[in-house]
């Protein structure tokens, strides 16, 4: 038992029932409506229910049901890839997924920075591919619910990301003529491909080549789709509450995550819940949170040049290789391109699987946790243009707690337990 | 002591006196509902008074649920456009700016009317709130070569 748990949880106060009792006698003796009082004694009952264990009030109760895992709905096809929720696709999709040769120097797969046993990233600050990037690896877990890819959101689907990593010169450095060769080279991704895309393009034909690379992309996407969150302690946590019974002893916050948690919530302590909201606990937004970084800044512009990025791009939704009718990119159109807001903005990322996914933020430059809530705390200056951030107002347990509680959102993968390896045969490497 | 004694006596007597117009007891519940939740939003989002803004030539109504209005998702609404004599302006050039109010932030999307319906009505797509809590609408309307702005708070719970 930890020295936390044998601490007296805090009771409602007395006093203030007692007030509360006195001013209601008062009021109905004097005949005299007092407005506050209905709800205020409703919300007090709720917070002494037998099975609200912590004394959570309605409002936090609503709130963390919307962080809840039961709220996330049921993935919706991607009307950018028609290949998406074919399981031929996610089965080529998951060799292609762990295959090196898809690489110039035959060593990089995507699974050198989503590491299954890491709960698909890396551990490392910044990417290494054939080169190092300057940017950190993220989960690729329940990322198909992700509206925008890569920290400055450059990309709108999960193939057209995938592709950009291909051939990017630092990850992959794979043109994408040579990634149609090791598909003809290989007798089993040939019949792979042949009976899902159709026949494989000539040598010549560009056009074609260019298809049959965004194929490839939209197979390792349809692998990607399936690596979904499953629920966390908070998330079992949470279900009790919204069941109205006590939570089962393995699933009980301790004082301190139970602490950490009413601090996130608050708004007007933690105020965490106004960017990691949703139940992926990110509001799929850009915001710019003054992280240092090395340099001038360069490649530190964020959602800005994203933004210009992404609206130049032949592979994002309106594009010809996209499978969506212009009405399916309502995202796209309804985009804001300009504003000081988007420079040095980048991605709230999801807060779920935290524990094993740092060093954390986009450029990897905070190795710890503690290091992450500690910038909050103290919400430095950004390098560019202006940080959203204002000080976190908590204590030193606090801050602890906070930590305490984030690592509660840490759950199990819910995957085929196939697509959690490397596919066996011809892919001894281990990730 | 003895005046605050002597004046809730004298109002639980004022209570029991007949005639005197009174609220049923359900608008009064509803009344205590509405103004407690107005309360409790201003407590948790302490903001300063709605910011006024132009000239009053132009009215502004959300038509459309906006209880219905969720966060992460690309929501559309029907607003109302009047001038200021009650008369609906079938005209409208319109200009939508939206940030939230307690906490600087601007909708990272660029929402625009998409529709006139005709009798004053517009449909506004494109918004996409981030955070619960309030949210300010700045409307740019031009009719008749008339220029106003006006603005609408929208609650995302």
């Amino acid at each position: 038992m930890n020295w936390h748990q044998s601490e007296k949880r805090p009771t409602p106060r007395k006093s203030a029932r007692r007030v509360a009792l006195v001013t209601a006698l008062a009021a109905l003796t004097a005949g005299v409506s007092v407005p506050f009082m209905a709800p205020a004694q409703d919300k007090t009952s709720v917070a002494r229910a037998p099975w609200n264990v912590d004394g959570w009030n309605k409002e936090e109760l609503r709130k963390m049901r919307g962080l809840w895992i039961g709220n996330l709905p049921p993935l919706k096809p991607d009307p950018t890839n028609k290949y998406g929720d074919d399981p031929r696709a996610a089965e080529f999709g998951h060799l292609l997924f762990f295959d090196t040769r898809l690489s110039s120097n035959g060593k990089i797969a995507c699974a050198t920075c989503h590491k299954p046993a890491l709960n698909f990233t890396d551990g490392k600050k910044l990417a290494i591919g054939v080169g190092i990037t300057n940017r950190n690896a993220p989960t690729v877990i329940g990322a198909a619910y992700n509206r925008w890819f890569f920290w400055d959101g450059r990309k709108d689907s999960q193939w057209s990301q995938a592709l950009a990593s291909i051939e990017s010169t630092k990850e992959h450095n794979m043109p994408r003529l040579q990634v149609v060769h090791v598909l003809r080279r290989s007798a089993d991704y040939r019949k792979r491909y042949q009976s899902i895309f159709g026949p494989l393009p000539a040598r010549d034909d560009r056009e074609g080549i260019t298809r049959a690379f965004v194929n490839v992309a939209k197979a390792i996407a349809a692998y990607e789709r399936k690596l979904l969150p499953a629920p966390a302690k908070f998330d079992r946590y949470v279900k009790a509450l919204i069941d109205k019974r006590k939570p089962a002893p393995d699933d009980r916050l301790t004082l301190d995550e139970s602490q950490g948690l009413k601090v996130f919530l608050s708004d007007q302590r933690g105020r965490c819940i106004q960017c990691h909201n949703g139940p992926l606990l990110s509001n799929q937004s850009f915001h710019n949170i003054g992280v240092p970084f090395p340099g001038k800044g360069g490649d530190e512009k964020g959602r800005i040049a994203g933004i210009k990025a992404l609206l130049g791009d032949e592979f994002n939704c309106l594009g010809k290789y996209s499978d969506a009718r212009p009405q399916d990119c309502k995202q796209l159109k309804f985009l804001r391109d300009k504003g000081p807001d988007l420079v040095g903005a980048f991605k709230s990322p999801t807060l779920r699987y935290l524990s094993k996914s740092g060093p954390y933020m986009h450029n990897g430059s905070m190795r710890t946790l503690e290091d992450v809530t500690w910038h909050y705390r103290t919400s430095p200056r950004a390098g560019l243009d202006k940080s959203e951030l204002e000080p976190f107002v908590i204590t030193d347990t606090e801050f602890v707690q906070l930590e305490a509680f984030l690592h509660t959102l840490d759950g199990p993968i819910n995957a085929p337990k196939k697509f959690l390896k490397a596919p066996g045969r011809g892919f001894a490497r281990r990730y | 002591m003895r005046l605050i004694g002597a004046a809730s006596i004298l109002l639980a007597l004022a209570s029991l006196l007949p005639g005197l117009p009174r609220a049923s007891a359900q608008q009064e519940s509803q009344a205590q509902t509405s103004q407690f939740q107005a309360m409790q939003w201003r407590a948790r989002y302490p903001s300063t008074p709605l910011p006024k803004i132009g000239n009053g030539l132009f009215t502004i109504r959300i038509v459309s649920d906006p209880s219905a209005l969720k966060i992460q998702r690309l929501e559309a609404i029907i607003v109302e456009i009047r001038r200021a004599n009650g008369r609906p302006v079938n005209d409208a050039n319109v200009a939508v700016a939206v940030r939230a109010r307690d906490v600087e932030r601007r909708m990272q999307t660029a929402p625009r009317i998409t529709r006139n319906l005709g009798l004053g009505k517009y449909r506004v797509e494109g918004l996409r709130f981030t955070m619960h809590g309030s949210w300010l609408l700045e409307f740019e309307v031009t009719s008749q070569s008339q220029t106003d702005k006006t603005l609408l708070e929208v609650l995302l719970k």
